[in-house]
C-alpha cells in the first residue's frame, strides 16, 4: 500500500506527516468494498514503516555521524519495496494467465465424491509377489469357489436330527446360548439351514425355548427342563 | 506395435482421463520408447490444432489433456451447470506470484515480502490445491516449505514451472525506480 500511495502521487512523502498517511488510508479503506484482515495488517505496517521513516528523519538530522547508515537504510528500503514491486507485477501476469486458461475447459466426467475418497489405485502399493501368490491361492481355491449347478441341491453335511443333538449336547453345559454361538463352527449356508431348522423342531417338541428381542437381533435358545415341562 | 496403433491407443487414454497423461506412463503401459511416444503425442497435437474441431490436445503441467478451444470455452462454461472458474484476490494472486518463483519458500519469508501476515492467504492457495508443502527447511523452527502444485501448471496453463517468464522481466522500469528512490530520499533527507 506504501508503494502504491507513493507511486499514485495521491501522498507525497517529502512533505508527509502521519496524519495525513493515515487520512489519506481512511478515505482509501471507506471506499473498499470488502474490508479484510490483509488490508488492516497492511495498514498497521504502512504506518509502522512511516513512524520508523519519520523517528529516523528527525534524529539523523541531529546526529551528522550516522549519515552513512541513514543511506543504507534508505537503500534497504528501496530495494524491500522494489522486490514487493515486482512480485505484484508478476501476480499481474499470472491473473492474466489464470484468465486466459479458464475457458480450456479440459475433458471430464462425473466422480462421484464417495468414490473419490476411496483409493482407486488399490494394488498401487501391492508388490509383485504378492500378486503372485495371490494368483496361486486363488488357483488352488478355485474348485472350491466354482459355483454350484443351481439344478443340484447340495445334501446337508449333518442331518436335523443330527443338529437337534448338538444343540441339545451344547445345551446342557450352559442352557441358554445364542443361536450364533451353537452355529460359529457351520462351514457352509446348508448347514445352518439345518441348524435352524433343528432348532424349530426343538422349539415346536417344546424342548426349548427361544427370545429374539428385537428384528435381526440375536436368537437366544434356553434349555428347558423337565420340572418346567411338567408345569406347564 | 504399429505407428497407427499407438496413435490409436494415445488417443484412447487421452479420452479416457481427464486429467493430463504422462508419455512416460503410456511408454511404460505400450511398452514403447519414450521418444516414439513423445513424437506420436506431438503429431496428434499438431493433428487435433489444423483439424477444424472445437477441442484439442494441449501439453499441460507434464502431460497431454484433450480441452475445449478457448473460443468455445465461454458457451461450455454456460453449458456446464457447475462450472467455476478460479478467482483470486489480489493478495493471493501476490502469494501465488511469490511462491511460483521463490519455491521453495517458508510462510515467513512470504511475509516478509509482503510486509503483512500471509498466513490465511496461504491457507487459502494450500484449500484451493494451488500451493502445498514440499519439504521442511535445515534451518532453526524447521519450517515447512511450500511450492506450486500440478493443479497450479493446470489453471495457469504451463507444462512447467520453468515455462514462467524469468522474474527480471517484471522489475519495475527505470521511472518507476527512478520515482520510488527519488521520494523515499528526499524524504530521508528532509
Amino acid at each position: 500500500m506504501l508503494v502504491r500511495l507513493i507511486l499514485s502521487q495521491r501522498v507525497n512523502v517529502y512533505t508527509l506527516d502521519i496524519s495525513t498517511i493515515i487520512d489519506q488510508f481512511l478515505k482509501e479503506f471507506s471506499q473498499l468494498s470488502t474490508k479484510d484482515l490483509d488490508t488492516l495488517t497492511e495498514f498497521t505496517y504502512t504506518a509502522a514503516i512511516l513512524i520508523e521513516l519519520k523517528t529516523r528523519a528527525l534524529i539523523y538530522n541531529d546526529t551528522s555521524s550516522t549519515e552513512l547508515n541513514n543511506i543504507d537504510f534508505t537503500d534497504l528500503l528501496i530495494a524491500k519495496m522494489l522486490e514487493l514491486k515486482t512480485f505484484q507485477n508478476a501476480s499481474q501476469y499470472l491473473a492474466m494467465l489464470i484468465e486466459n486458461n479458464q475457458f480450456a475447459i479440459p475433458r471430464s466426467y462425473y466422480k462421484d465424491p464417495e468414490i473419490e475418497s476411496l483409493n482407486t489405485r488399490p494394488i498401487s502399493t501391492i508388490k509383485t509377489w504378492q500378486i503372485i501368490k495371490a494368483l496361486e491361492n486363488l488357483i488352488s481355491t478355485s474348485n472350491e469357489l466354482a459355483d454350484p449347478d443351481p439344478h443340484i441341491t447340495e445334501l446337508p453335511p449333518i442331518s436335523t436330527e443330527e443338529a437337534m443333538q448338538n444343540i441339545l449336547k451344547a445345551l446342557e453345559t450352559t442352557s441358554t446360548q445364542s443361536f450364533f454361538e451353537i452355529t460359529k463352527s457351520c462351514k457352509s449356508k446348508i448347514e445352518l439351514i439345518a441348524y435352524f431348522l433343528a432348532m424349530l423342531e426343538l422349539y415346536k417338541q417344546e424342548k426349548i425355548e427361544l427370545k429374539q428381542l428385537k428384528s435381526f437381533g440375536k436368537i437366544q435358545l434356553e434349555l428347558l427342563n423337565d420340572e418346567f415341562i411338567s408345569r406347564v | 506395435m504399429e505407428k497407427a496403433e499407438i496413435k490409436g491407443a494415445i488417443e484412447a487414454i487421452l479420452i479416457a482421463s481427464s486429467d493430463p497423461v504422462k508419455p512416460g506412463l503410456v511408454a511404460e503401459l505400450l511398452e514403447q520408447p519414450l521418444e516414439v511416444v513423445i513424437e506420436t503425442f506431438n503429431e496428434l497435437e499438431r493433428d487435433y490444432l489444423n483439424a477444424n474441431k472445437g477441442y484439442y490436445i494441449a501439453e499441460v503441467a507434464g502431460g497431454y489433456r484433450f480441452q475445449v478451444k478457448p473460443n468455445y470455452g465461454a458457451i461450455i462454461a454456460r453449458f456446464l451447470t457447475d462450472f467455476a472458474p478460479v478467482k483470486l484476490s489480489k493478495a493471493a494472486l501476490e502469494t501465488l506470484a511469490i511462491v511460483a518463483y521463490r519455491q521453495p519458500i517458508s510462510k515467513a519469508q512470504i511475509s516478509a515480502i509482503r510486509g503483512v501476515n500471509s498466513d490465511s492467504t496461504v491457507k487459502y492457495l494450500t484449500d484451493l490445491g494451488l500451493i502445498e508443502p514440499k519439504g521442511v527447511a535445515d534451518g532453526p523452527g524447521a519450517a515447512i516449505l511450500l511450492g506450486t502444485t500440478e493443479l497450479f501448471l493446470q489453471t495457469a496453463g504451463l507444462n512447467s514451472i520453468s515455462d514462467l517468464p524469468n522474474i527480471a522481466e517484471f522489475i519495475p522500469d527505470s521511472k518507476t525506480i527512478a520515482l520510488i528512490e527519488e521520494r523515499l530520499s528526499s524524504f530521508l533527507d528532509d
